[in-house]
C-alpha cells in the first residue's frame, strides 16, 4: 500500500532536483484529534516536489527553493489543507498539519497507509496496542494508562512509585513478562516496574494476551507487554515536559534526537526525573495508652520516591551492509521509603466507630535503593528480498538494597513513641544487598519462502548471576553470598502466510525452553563450596489467526501452550524455612483468544469501533510455597486454574463534532480447579484477592480553533470501577465477617490546550484525579491516594 | 457554531463538578450487628446450648494463610468451612474463659468476640492496639494470671504489659530488663508462657541461628528462663550452663513439676557452630517454683537413648514420663549433612518415637502418636486437653487431627480434617 503512494507521488519526487538555492521543511500531519496520520502525501505543487509522510505522520520535503511557496497535504479520507510560506535558507521545522475529516463522497477512498500499531493491532497476533500520543499530554502515569485497557488488571500499592500487580486473565508476577523495546525490562532503565515509567518515553505499549511471539524469546504464560520508545526519524527534534502537582510530585522528561539522512546516522538522548512526597491522606486508627482506638485522617509521611535515569542511543541506518546498527546505553536510579507493610491491618468495626482504618504501626525510616545500569547492541540487516537478520545483545547490572535498622517506633502523627531495643520496623533488622548481572541475545532469522509465506528463526539465550551480602552478618558465611546461576535459552520457529489477498494471515509457532540453574554456597560444616544445580526442556506451540472478513470486520483466532520457567529460589529456597524442590516444574498453561474487530463506514461523519475477546486460560503445575505445621516448607506444583472471561471495547466520534465516547469492560471468571493439594477444598471457587470486573468510560470533546487559529483545547473525563472481591476463598467463611476489598469507581478530568509558537508544538494539561476524593483500596488494607490536581508542560519540536 | 461550543463547555463543567461531588456512599450497616427481623413475634428465647468449643484452623490460598474460626456444640468431626468466621491473615488465636480472642499482627490488634449461647453466633466484642509498643511478633500468647488480667512480654523490647482483658485495656507498662541487646542478623523469641503459682516461666528461644558459624553471644548459648513475678511485678532471667539454650521448652507436670525440656535447634550447635562450652544438648532439667533451676535434677535423655541423634520436641511430661519424638542416628547423621540441609534431611528420614521415665531411666517404645508426623499440644481447656496433630499424604500438611488425650498414652481422635490445618481448640463454656 506504501507502494501505491510511492507512486502518486512519484511525478513531485522526480522533480526535487530543479533548483539551486534549496533548504529543507519538515513536520507532522495529524487528525482533529492530534493522532498522526500515516502515510499523508505533501508536495509543492508548483515545483513538483513532493514526498509520502512515515508511520508516525513525520514528512520531510528536500531541496525546497528559497521563495513563497504553497505546501499541499492529501490524505484520503480528510479533506485537503494547504498553507502558505516564505521560505529562507534556512531549513522550516514544525510545520504541522492537522487534517479534518471528509465526509463527502468518500465512497471510493481505500486507506492507503497504516501505522505500525495499526498494522500490528490487525495482524493474527493476540495484541493490544496503547499508542501515547495523546495521553502523554495528560497527568496519568503509565499504571493508570494499562489499568484503562481492557483484559489488563493493575492493583496499585499506593502512589508513584509503589508497588504493582500487573495482571493478564488474571495472571500476574512472574506470569506476565516485560519488555522495552523487544528486550527484558530489565535491560532498561525502567528495570524496578511497569507502572513507573515515564509515558513520555514511550510511543506505544503492545499488550500480548497469552499468546506472545517467539522474538521475545519468554517464557510468559499469561502474555507480555512491550513498551515500544519513540523512533528517531528528525534531523533535529526533541521533547520536554514537566509534571507538578499534589502530594509534592515533579515529573520531568526530556529528550533529543538527531537524524542525518544522507550519512544515515542517527543519536538520541533522553532523560527523566521523578519526585514525590505521596504524602496523601488516608484513613488510621491511632492507640491512646489504654490501647483503645481512635480513627483519623492523617498525611503519610514517610512514602516519598526519587527516580531518575538517562538512555542515549547512537546509529547508523540504511546502509548497505546493515539496516541499523546502534548501540543504547542506560542508567535508572532510584529510591524509595517505605511507609507500611504490603498488609498493613485494616480494621472496619463501624459498631466500634472504626471505618476501613489502618491499624498497624507505620515506618518511618526504612528505604530501599536499587539502580540498574547496562548497554545493548542492535544489528539488523536486510539480506535481498528473501532473508533478514535481526540481531540483539545487552548487558546490565543491577543493585537492590534494602534498609531497615531504624529503633525508632513511630505513630501516624510521625512522631516517635519509642525507642525501640530491636531494630527494623519491617521485621528483624535488614541491610541486604541484591546484586544481579545479566547477559542476553535475540537472534532472529527471518525468511520469505514466498510471498505471503515465511519462516521465522529466534534464539533468546539469557544468563543471570544473582549474589548479594547481608551487611548485619560478618563474615564469610552469609547466606546472601551465595551465587546464583541462572541460564534460560528460549528458542522458536514461527511460520507465517498471508493468503487470500492477505485476508487470512496464520501464524504458526514452536518454543523449546530450555533452563539450566546451579548455585554455589559456602557451606560451614565442610568448609567447602557446595552445587547444586538442574536443567529442564520443555516443548510449547500455538498458532494465530486472523480473517478479514470485510474491510470492517476481522476475527483472530489464537492458542498457545506456554511454559512459565521457576526462578532460583523456588527451585533451591532459603537454606532456612524454604527448602530446595529439584524436582520442581514449571508452571505450564493452554491459552486460547477469539477477538473480533467491527469499525463503522470510513464514509460515515461519525466513526465508530466495536471489539471484543473471548479468552480461556487453562492453568496447570501453579507453583505454591507449601508450608508445614512448624513453619517449614518448599515451594510445589500444587494447584491449577482456569481462567476464563471477555472484554468488550467500543468508542464512538463525531456525534457532535469532535465529541468522542469511549467505554470498556472485563469479566474474568478465574477459579480454582485443583484436585490435589491444599486448595482441594476449594475447587470452584474464585481465585482470592484477584479482582474480576472492571468498567472504563471516557468521553472527550476538542474545539478547534478556539483562541486562535491552529490551535484545539480538549476536555475530557474518564472513570474507571473495579468490583468488590474477596481477599480469601470465597466460599469459605460468613459472608458478613470476610476481608473484602470494596467496589472502587475513580473519576478523573481535565483539559488540555495545545498551540504552536513558531516550530513548538505546545500544550498544557490541568487535570483532577479521583475527583470524587472516593476512599480506594487495590489491595486490601493499603489506600491508595484520594482527590488530587496536576498540571502538565509539553513541548515538542 | 459559537453557541454550541460554549453550551459543549457549560455541559463538561456540569459534569465535572458533579463528579467533584463527595459521593461517599451511606455508611454500611453493622455487618456485625444481626438483626432479628420480627422481634415481637419470638417472645421465647432459645435455650442455652450445654457446651460450647471453638476450633481455629488455617486454610491455605494463593495469598497466603487465612485463620478461621468455628463454634461448635462438640468438637466438630467435619469443619462447615462455609459457616466459620474469617479473622484473617496472619492471626493467631486463643481463648480465655468463655470468650474467643485473635491476635492480628498485621494491625497489632487483640479482637475480642462474645459467643452467643443460645444459637453459637459471634460478634466482636473489643479491640486494643499494642501498636505503640511495638508489638508485631506473629506469636503472642497471653499469661493468664485471673479472671480480668492476663499479660504479654516482649522481652527483647524490655517490656511486661498487664492487659485488662474483660474492659479490653491496657492497665500498665511495666518496664523490665531486656533480654540481651540485639544480636546481629539473628532474632529469639519466648516459648508460651506459663502461670505457676504467682509467677510467669518463659524460656528464652535462640531462634533461628540462621548464619553459621559465630554463635553471636556467649551468654546466650546457655539455657535461660525469664521468670515475671505478678507481685513484685519484677522480672528476672535465670540460666543453667548444663543445657544448651538454642530452643528448650517448658513442660508442667500434673503434679507442678517444671521441666525445661530441649527441642530442635539445640542438636545444630556442635556441629555447625564454634562452641568451646560444656552445655549439652540433651538434658532435661527441672526448675524449682521460685524461679531457681533446681541444681539436684538433671536427665539426659542422650544417656537412655543411645542412638539419639537431635531431639525434635518433647511435647509433653506426665507423671513423670516423658514423650521424645527424635532423630536416631542409623537414620540421618548431622556430621554428614550440609549447613543448608540441616533440616530437610532428617525431616525426610522421619522420627521416632519413645517414653522416658525421668525417674528411673526407663526407655519404652511410644506408639500411641506413630500415625502422625508433627504434633502440637495445646493447653489445657476447662480440666480437657487436646493434641493438633498432622499426618502427610501426598503433600505435606494434607490432613490435620485433633485428638483428646485421655492418659499419657491414650489419645481419642475426634477428627480428620483434609487440606485444612487444625491450630487450635478452646472449650468455652459447658461441664
Amino acid at each position: 500500500m506504501r507502494i501505491t503512494s510511492f507512486f502518486i507521488m512519484l511525478p513531485f519526487i522526480t522533480h526535487t532536483a530543479q533548483s539551486q538555492q534549496t533548504t529543507r521543511i519538515e513536520g507532522m500531519v495529524s487528525n482533529a484529534l492530534g493522532q498522526a496520520l500515516p502515510y499523508t502525501n505533501v508536495f509543492i505543487s508548483d515545483l513538483g516536489i513532493g514526498s509520502v509522510g512515515d508511520a508516525n505522520g513525520y514528512f520531510r520535503l528536500e531541496k525546497v527553493p528559497i521563495g513563497t511557496h504553497i505546501v499541499t497535504v492529501t490524505s484520503l479520507g480528510f479533506k485537503t489543507a494547504s498553507r502558505t510560506i516564505k521560505v529562507g535558507k534556512d531549513a522550516i521545522k514544525g510545520l504541522n498539519f492537522r487534517l479534518e475529516e471528509d465526509t463527502e463522497d468518500l465512497e471510493e477512498v481505500v486507506v492507503l497507509g497504516k501505522s505500525d500499531a495499526s498494522k500490528l493491532q490487525e495482524s493474527a497476533q493476540a495484541v493490544t496496542v496503547v499508542t501515547t500520543e495523546t495521553v502523554k499530554l495528560q497527568t496519568a502515569d503509565l499504571g493508570e494508562i494499562m489499568a484503562k485497557t481492557e483484559g489488563v488488571s493493575v492493583q496499585r500499592g499506593g502512589g508513584l512509585g509503589s508497588n504493582a500487580r500487573f495482571a493478564l486473565g488474571g495472571l500476574s508476577g512472574d506470569q506476565v513478562r516485560f519488555f522495552y523495546n523487544g528486550v527484558p525490562l530489565d535491560f532498561s532503565p525502567y528495570a524496578f516496574g511497569l507502572a513507573n515509567v515515564p509515558v513520555n518515553a514511550i510511543e506505544r505499549v503492545e499488550v500480548y494476551k497469552g499468546v506472545v511471539p517467539i522474538q521475545f524469546g519468554a517464557d510468559a504464560l499469561g502474555g507480555a507487554v512491550n513498551l515500544v520508545p519513540p523512533q528517531t526519524n528528525k534531523k533535529l527534534g526533541g521533547s520536554v515536559s514537566y509534571q507538578t502537582g499534589s502530594f509534592g510530585t515533579h515529573r520531568a522528561t526530556a529528550n533529543l534526537e538527531h537524524y542525518n539522512e544522507d550519512s544515515g546516522f542517527f543519536a538520541s538522548f533522553g532523560g527523566f526525573y521523578d519526585y514525590t512526597d505521596n504524602n496523601y491522606k488516608i484513613d488510621v486508627v491511632v492507640p491512646n495508652e489504654l490501647g483503645q482506638l481512635e480513627q483519623f485522617e492523617v498525611e503519610r509521611f514517610h512514602d516519598a520516591y526519587r527516580a531518575f535515569g538517562a538512555n542515549f542511543t547512537i546509529g547508523l541506518r540504511n546502509k548497505k551492509w546493515a539496516k541499523e546498527l546502534s548501540l543504547e546505553g542506560y542508567y535508572g536510579d532510584y529510591d524509595n521509603e517505605i511507609q507500611n507493610s504490603q498488609a498493613p491491618g485494616l480494621i472496619n468495626e463501624p459498631q466500634l466507630g472504626i471505618n476501613n482504618a489502618v491499624a498497624g504501626s507505620p515506618f518511618g525510616e526504612v528505604v530501599f535503593t536499587s539502580f540498574s545500569t547496562g548497554a545493548n547492541l542492535h544489528y539488523n540487516l536486510e539480506l535481498g528480498k528473501k532473508w533478514a537478520i535481526d540481531l540483539r545483545g545487552g548487558y546490565n547490572y543491577n543493585e537492590r538494597e534494602s534498609l531497615d535498622v531504624g529503633n525508632n517506633l513511630y505513630n501516624w502523627f510521625g512522631e516517635v513513641v519509642r525507642i525501640q531495643n530491636q531494630p527494623g520496623e519491617f521485621g528483624p533488622a535488614d541491610n541486604l544487598i541484591t546484586k544481579s548481572e545479566n547477559v542476553f541475545a535475540r537472534q532472529q532469522v527471518t525468511f520469505e519462502i514466498s510471498k505471503g509465506h515465511s519462516l521465522n528463526l529466534s534464539l533468546a539465550p539469557t544468563y543471570g548471576l544473582r549474589t548479594g551480602d547481608d551487611l548485619l552478618i560478618d563474615g564469610p558465611f552469609d547466606p546472601a553470598l551465595d551465587e546464583g546461576r541462572l541460564f534460560d535459552f528460549v528458542s522458536g520457529l514461527e511460520y507465517q502466510a498471508e493468503l487470500f489477498n492477505e485476508k487470512l494471515e496464520n501464524v504458526a509457532f514452536v518454543k523449546n525452553y530450555r533452563q539450566n540453574v546451579r548455585i554455589e554456597s559456602l557451606d560451614p560444616s565442610v568448609d567447602q563450596v557446595l552445587v547444586d544445580e538442574r536443567s529442564v526442556s520443555e516443548f510449547g506451540a500455538g498458532n494465530g489467526l486472523r480473517y478479514e472478513w470485510s474491510e470492517r470486520f476481522s476475527t483472530k483466532l489464537s492458542y498457545e501452550f506456554a511454559y512459565r520457567l521457576p526462578r532460583l529460589d523456588e527451585i533451591f529456597g532459603d537454606g532456612q524455612f524454604i527448602q530446595e524442590n529439584l524436582e520442581l516444574r514449571p508452571e505450564n498453561s493452554h491459552n486460547i483468544n477469539l477477538q473480533w474487530d467491527y469499525t463503522g463506514r470510513e464514509t460515515s461523519k461519525v466513526q465508530w469501533q466495536l471489539q471484543g475477546n473471548f479468552f480461556l486460560r487453562r492453568v496447570d503445575d501453579l507453583i505454591f510455597l507449601l508450608v508445614n505445621a512448624d513453619e517449614f516448607g518448599s515451594f510445589q506444583n500444587v494447584w491449577s486454574a482456569t481462567s476464563e472471561g471477555v472484554e468488550f471495547g467500543g468508542s464512538i466520534s463525531n456525534i457532535i463534532k469532535g465529541l468522542t465516547l469511549s467505554a470498556n469492560t472485563t469479566y474474568q471468571d478465574y477459579r480454582n480447579t485443583s484436585d490435589t493439594g491444599p486448595f482441594t477444598a476449594f475447587r470452584g471457587d474464585r481465585i482470592p484477592n484477584v479482582p474480576y470486573f472492571f468498567v472504563n468510560g471516557a468521553v472527550e470533546y476538542g474545539f478547534e480553533s478556539l483562541f486562535r487559529k491552529g490551535d484545539d483545547l480538549s476536555l475530557f473525563w474518564n472513570l474507571r470501577h473495579v468490583g468488590a472481591f474477596f481477599v480469601g476463598w470465597e466460599s469459605a467463611g460468613l459472608q458478613q465477617f470476610k476481608a473484602e476489598v470494596p467496589d472502587q469507581t475513580v473519576q478523573n478530568a481535565g483539559v488540555t490546550y495545545r498551540m504552536e509558537l513558531g516550530k513548538l508544538q505546545n500544550s498544557i494539561t490541568l487535570e483532577g484525579q479521583n475527583l470524587a476524593n472516593a476512599k480506594v483500596f487495590d489491595f486490601f488494607g493499603v489506600q491508595r491516594p484520594g482527590r488530587a490536581v496536576f498540571v502538565k508542560l509539553t513541548t515538542q519540536f | 457554531m459559537k453557541m454550541i461550543k460554549i453550551f459543549s463547555l457549560l455541559l463538561f463543567m456540569g459534569l465535572f463538578f458533579t463528579a467533584c461531588s463527595d459521593d461517599d456512599p451511606a455508611p454500611n450497616p453493622d455487618p456485625n450487628t444481626q438483626v432479628d427481623p420480627d422481634p415481637d413475634t419470638d417472645p421465647e428465647p432459645d435455650p442455652d446450648i450445654d457446651s460450647g468449643y471453638l476450633t481455629a484452623f488455617g486454610v491455605d490460598g494463593p495469598q497466603g494463610r487465612v485463620i478461621y474460626f468455628d463454634i461448635s456444640e462438640n468438637v466438630p468431626d467435619n469443619l462447615d468451612i462455609s459457616n466459620a468466621l474469617e479473622v484473617g491473615l496472619n492471626v493467631r488465636p486463643f481463648g480465655i474463659g468463655d470468650n474467643p480472642f485473635s491476635w492480628n499482627s498485621n494491625s497489632q490488634t487483640i479482637t475480642k468476640y462474645e459467643v452467643d449461647r443460645t444459637d453459637l453466633s459471634i460478634t466482636v466484642e473489643g479491640i486494643v492496639s499494642l501498636a505503640s509498643l511495638g508489638f508485631n511478633s506473629t506469636f503472642l500468647t497471653p499469661a493468664v494470671i485471673s479472671d480480668s488480667t492476663a499479660y504479654f512480654f516482649d522481652l527483647a523490647e524490655g517490656v511486661a504489659i498487664e492487659w485488662d482483658y474483660e474492659n479490653m485495656v491496657i492497665n500498665e507498662v511495666i518496664n523490665t530488663e531486656t533480654w540481651l541487646d540485639y544480636i546481629s542478623g539473628d532474632e529469639f523469641a519466648v516459648t508460651i508462657p506459663r502461670v505457676i503459682g504467682d509467677k510467669i516461666f518463659m524460656s528464652i528461644r535462640e531462634y533461628p541461628l540462621r548464619a553459621c558459624c559465630d554463635i553471636g553471644n556467649e551468654a546466650g548459648i546457655d539455657a535461660t528462663v525469664a521468670v515475671f513475678d505478678t507481685v513484685s511485678k519484677t522480672l528476672e532471667y535465670v540460666s543453667d550452663d548444663r543445657l544448651m539454650a538454642a530452643f528448650n521448652q517448658i513442660r508442667v507436670d500434673a503434679d507442678g513439676s517444671i521441666y525445661i525440656v530441649p527441642t530442635r535447634e539445640n542438636a545444630f550447635i556442635e556441629p555447625y557452630y564454634d562452641y568451646s562450652g560444656t552445655a549439652s544438648p540433651h538434658l532435661v532439667l527441672k526448675m524449682n517454683q521460685d524461679g531457681t533451676f533446681d541444681s539436684n535434677f538433671e536427665f539426659d535423655l542422650a544417656s537412655v537413648i543411645p542412638t539419639l541423634e537431635k531431639i525434635e520436641i518433647v511435647p509433653t511430661v506426665l507423671d513423670g514420663k516423658a514423650i521424645v519424638q527424635y532423630y536416631d542416628s542409623r537414620d540421618v547423621s548431622l556430621d554428614t549433612v550440609a549447613f543448608d540441609d540441616r533440616y530437610s534431611v532428617p525431616r525426610s528420614v522421619g522420627t521416632r518415637s519413645v517414653s522416658v521415665d525421668l525417674t528411673t531411666g526407663e526407655v519404652l517404645e511410644f506408639t500411641a502418636l506413630a500415625d502422625y508426623d508433627f504434633t502440637d499440644f495445646l493447653p489445657e481447656t476447662r480440666g480437657e486437653l487436646y493434641v493438633v496433630a498432622y499426618s502427610q499424604e501426598v503433600n505435606p500438611f494434607d490432613v490435620s487431627h485433633i485428638l483428646r488425650i485421655n492418659s499419657f498414652d491414650s489419645y481419642t481422635e475426634l477428627s480428620a480434617y483434609r487440606n485444612i490445618a487444625a491450630q487450635f481448640v478452646i472449650k468455652l463454656w459447658g461441664d
